[in-house]
């Protein structure tokens, strides 16, 4: 009898508690994002692989420069907002000029500006942040020294306190591109300073496990890890502030708890929504889904330096050979568009005029007879690579196999947990494979750079070609629009020609939000700013 | 005393198999391909930058010297190295996540003994009978359903149909802090701090990931416990006893359970080091932060400290749980002699 009184009692105290939690979260305007993975690194310099930490990093630090957000409408005529990547506006800095002829650029940072910890902003600091980045050797080094346009951090000077100059090998208009990304991110010179070792001057090892102090519109409140992130907004940002008050990233692995979540409203948003939850979510009056055109494209690369595919005409059979629509219909269930050209559509001087490879068998295997593979007798054993539990890959490639079965290319598909794809990747030893790639400048140089130049290190098909060199070689860096208008075009035609990958689709990019959700701004590194956004 | 000593001398034990154990850990993870740095660095990073990051992580150096190096660090700094999926320290990651499995994995068992001890006790009494035939089914079934089945289907059902069971959210509601660190445990650190909601807000968390395991769980305590029962129901000692007239209760729980019960523990045992090696797929489905998905994604990474970190942690927990398992024999059985 006196167990039931107090469990009667416990009942009681709970359910009085739950309504006080009601009550006191309903002053407050909080945003759950259901996320795939964890953090892997806090450093800006050296994020790589993991979106959460991006993520975070990109809401908690503000850069020199952002691109303007502008409106926009979907092919199915819903209204959303995204970036004009062509009009670079002030951030830290209210604003910035060139000089020199267009090879050094002058920034303003705002007066006044600070750090979460109170620690003034000035160029200083700023300046400071970019030496740590080339002292460090972090990835944006890669980024700002594309082209060797700033090889060192004594590129970057003090004027005087408020105004800091960068000086770049020469005029040229994709090191600001470079230089708006959260990888420029400048960390607080006196948390850098108290977290120095001898080892170590740019505390490398003391950022890779703490978020520094930031100074964008959130801070970091709560990381749990293995199971959420929580940011919450600044008051006293200098921008305005940020319409949430807290977003709290949450952790689950499993893609079907994803869908599960956002469709009872225990979470308000889902990042990485896989195609084939498309339409259920569409059907769902809850629901509210962004099916937006990127510039991403899914394709086959073949290793040009590895037979079959050293031979040009066999890339070609295989060109022709890819069922283009079923790949569309089958693995991105409508959410894509046709790729038909290595610079996509939505990327300046993006031409589709030199594509002629729809499907078609028999070009095919034609083609493969005339490599010297009639039938495709002769050829050696080729092994189609592809990621361990990456569904799209893995029915890519089922659909790809079959298809080049039909012309007489027999093709084993190689499953590779993680960290081996990602080793023979980046060794360049792979001999055909899926993947995609999404340029987070939005240039066709900076594009056709990481995939296309032969020196390149993300050019994981040893693609090799002495025109589209000197042509990436003399145009990377320049600020003559028609000149790379034209030779842009020119390697559109050689690489359509050559063939070393096959280009399947662009995928669109899918957020599914609770319709009470609003301000989503779609950028083309992809990740979420949730400044813009709101929840009502 | 004499307990004293045997733990102390089996927990001397640990060195040798740490050892052995860690040593096998270094030579899967370096055999099978992929390594870390190529995570880490990414493709950006120059040639001279990946060597130095190779040379700080010592993947340059031959597996017989790193193997040393670390076993060092392991003994004189309790350095487990730093993994390279988080980031993060990996004895702060193991520390982090290891109350999580245990909550959810204590709490499995203990569910899944309150019903399997009873129920298989029973089957054996009551040999043949209806009863006996539907905990066979049901034995039978833990075995046979796949987990991952089960956990989707219990959400789908008491989460997303029935709104009974809170959202697979992990160990708490999102908007809920978690209670003052003492033990790690949520449900016995709310409790510690007398914060009710929160303990009840734990617990119904707990729930469905914890039937969802003992379901599993159940099937091989159930089977071991029927059979040792009927074992010893029809042993020699139990005949004796029963024609000595004594009552049939007694004979029962006093003799018969008593002896079966020696096989039970041990497999009780087996069955919860197993979970406690991480429990993936559970933890997979249930969002849970524990160290089931830290392993899955430490080896999906390469990421050889955690994998390294984990075997040590596992190993431990076994060693542990079978010295209990020994000192409890001992008490039961006194033919056990702790020597």
């Amino acid at each position: 009898m006196h167990h039931m009184r107090h469990l009667l009692r416990l009942t009681l105290v709970t359910a009085l508690g739950l309504l006080l939690g009601l009550a006191v979260s309903q002053g407050e305007k909080v945003l759950i994002v259901a996320v795939p993975g964890d953090i892997d690194t806090f450093d800006p310099g050296f994020t790589v692989g993991s979106k959460p930490s991006q993520t975070t990093i990109q809401n908690t630090f503000d850069q020199l420069t952002q691109y303007a957000v502008v409106n926009r409408t979907l092919p199915d005529g819903t209204p959303y907002q995204t970036v004009d990547t062509s009009q670079i506006l002030g951030m830290l800095a209210e604003s910035y000029e060139l000089a020199d002829g267009g090879s050094t650029v002058i920034f303003h940072v705002r007066p006044g500006l600070t750090y979460s910890d109170g620690t003034p902003i000035d160029a200083s600091a700023v300046v400071n942040g970019y030496r740590r980045i080339f002292g460090s050797g972090g990835i944006s080094v890669f980024l700002l020294s594309m082209g060797g346009a700033v090889t060192s951090g004594d590129a970057f000077q003090v004027i005087d306190n408020l105004t800091l100059s960068m000086r770049m090998s020469k005029a040229n208009n994709i090191t600001l591109l470079n230089n708006t990304m959260h990888n420029t991110s400048a960390l607080n010179p006196r948390e850098i300073e108290a977290h120095a070792t001898a080892d170590d001057p740019w505390a490398t090892g003391y950022f890779r496990q703490n978020l520094g102090i930031g100074n964008g519109p959130f801070v970091l409140e709560e990381y749990v890890p293995g199971d959420r992130i929580v940011l919450r907004a600044r008051d006293d940002y200098y921008g305005d502030r940020a319409k949430l008050d807290r977003v709290i990233m949450k952790i689950i692995s499993d893609p079907a708890q994803r869908e599960l979540l956002l469709r009872t409203g225990a979470v308000d948003m889902v990042d990485v929504i896989p195609f084939s939850a498309v339409s259920r979510f569409r059907s769902d009056p809850r629901v509210q889904l962004l099916s937006i055109p990127t510039t991403r494209t899914n394709h086959l690369i073949m290793n040009n330096a590895i037979a079959p595919f050293d031979n040009q005409l066999v890339r070609q059979a295989v060109n022709y050979a890819i069922p283009y629509d079923l790949l569309l219909s089958q693995v991105t269930f409508g959410n894509a568009r046709p790729a038909r050209s290595p610079v996509n559509e939505g990327m300046p001087s993006s031409d589709y005029s030199f594509w002629h490879y729809d499907t078609n068998p028999d070009r095919a295997r034609e083609l493969l007879a005339q490599a010297g593979f009639p039938g495709g007798q002769g050829l050696p054993a080729i092994k189609l690579s592809v990621r361990i539990g990456d569904e799209i890959d893995e029915r890519t490639a089922v659909i790809v196999q079959d298809a080049l079965a039909q012309v007489g290319m027999p093709v084993r598909i190689e499953r590779l947990a993680f960290a081996a794809f990602n080793q023979l990747q980046q060794a360049h030893q792979l001999q055909f494979f899926v993947d995609n790639w999404i340029s987070w400048v939005n240039d066709p140089f900076y594009h056709l750079f990481w995939n296309f130049y032969s020196r390149s290190p993300t050019n994981y098909g040893n693609f090799s070609n002495a025109r589209v060199d000197e042509l990436i070689d003399t145009l990377l860096l320049s600020d003559d629009a028609a000149a790379r208008d034209a030779g842009s075009r020119e390697i559109q035609q050689i690489v359509i020609e050559e063939a070393p990958w096959a280009l399947l689709y662009n995928p669109n990019f899918i957020v599914a939000m609770r319709k009470n959700v609003t301000g989503y701004v779609y950028y083309n590194d992809e990740l979420t700013r949730f400044v813009h956004m709101d929840k009502n | 005393m004499r307990i004293a000593r045997y733990a102390t001398r089996r927990l001397a034990l640990l060195v040798p198999v740490l050892l052995g154990a860690t040593l096998v850990a270094f030579l899967l993870t370096r055999i099978v391909p992929g390594n870390p740095i190529d995570k880490v660095a990414g493709p950006y990073v120059s040639v001279e930058r990946r060597a130095q990051m190779k040379h700080e992580a010592r993947l340059d150096l031959p597996i017989a010297q790193q193997f040393v190096l670390y076993v060092a660090d392991v003994v004189t700094k309790g350095d487990l190295g730093v993994s390279y999926t988080t980031g993060q320290p990996v004895l702060n990651d193991l520390l982090q996540r290891f109350p999580a499995t245990f909550e959810l994995v204590t709490f499995g068992m203990v569910l899944a003994i309150l019903i399997a001890v009873p129920l298989g006790a029973v089957s054996a009494l009551r040999k043949d009978s209806l009863g006996d035939q539907v905990g066979r089914v049901l034995a039978v079934l833990g075995v046979s359903i796949p987990i991952f089945w089960l956990g989707l289907l219990l959400l789908y059902l008491f989460f997303f149909r029935l709104s009974w069971a809170p959202p697979p959210l992990g160990r708490l509601p999102p908007l809920t802090t978690s209670p003052p660190h003492v033990t790690g445990l949520f449900t016995v650190d709310a409790l510690l701090a007398g914060q009710w909601q929160t303990l009840g807000q734990a617990l119904a968390a707990l729930i469905l990931p914890a039937v969802t395991l003992a379901v599993t769980a159940m099937a091989p305590i159930t089977r071991i416990t029927r059979s040792s029962m009927i074992e010893a129901l029809e042993s020699e000692f139990v005949r004796a006893s029963t024609s000595l007239g004594l009552p049939w209760r007694t004979i029962v729980w006093r003799h018969a359970f008593r002896n079966a019960l020696i096989p039970v523990l041990t497999m009780i045992a087996a069955v919860y080091g197993f979970a406690l090696g991480g429990e993936v797929i559970v933890e997979y489905v249930f969002s849970w932060p524990g160290l089931g998905n830290y392993a899955l994604n430490a080896i999906l990474g390469s990421d050889f400290p955690a994998i390294q970190g984990m075997i040590l942690l596992v190993t431990t927990s076994y060693l542990v749980i079978y010295l209990l398992l020994d000192l409890s024999t001992a008490a039961i059985d006194p033919r056990v002699e702790l020597t």
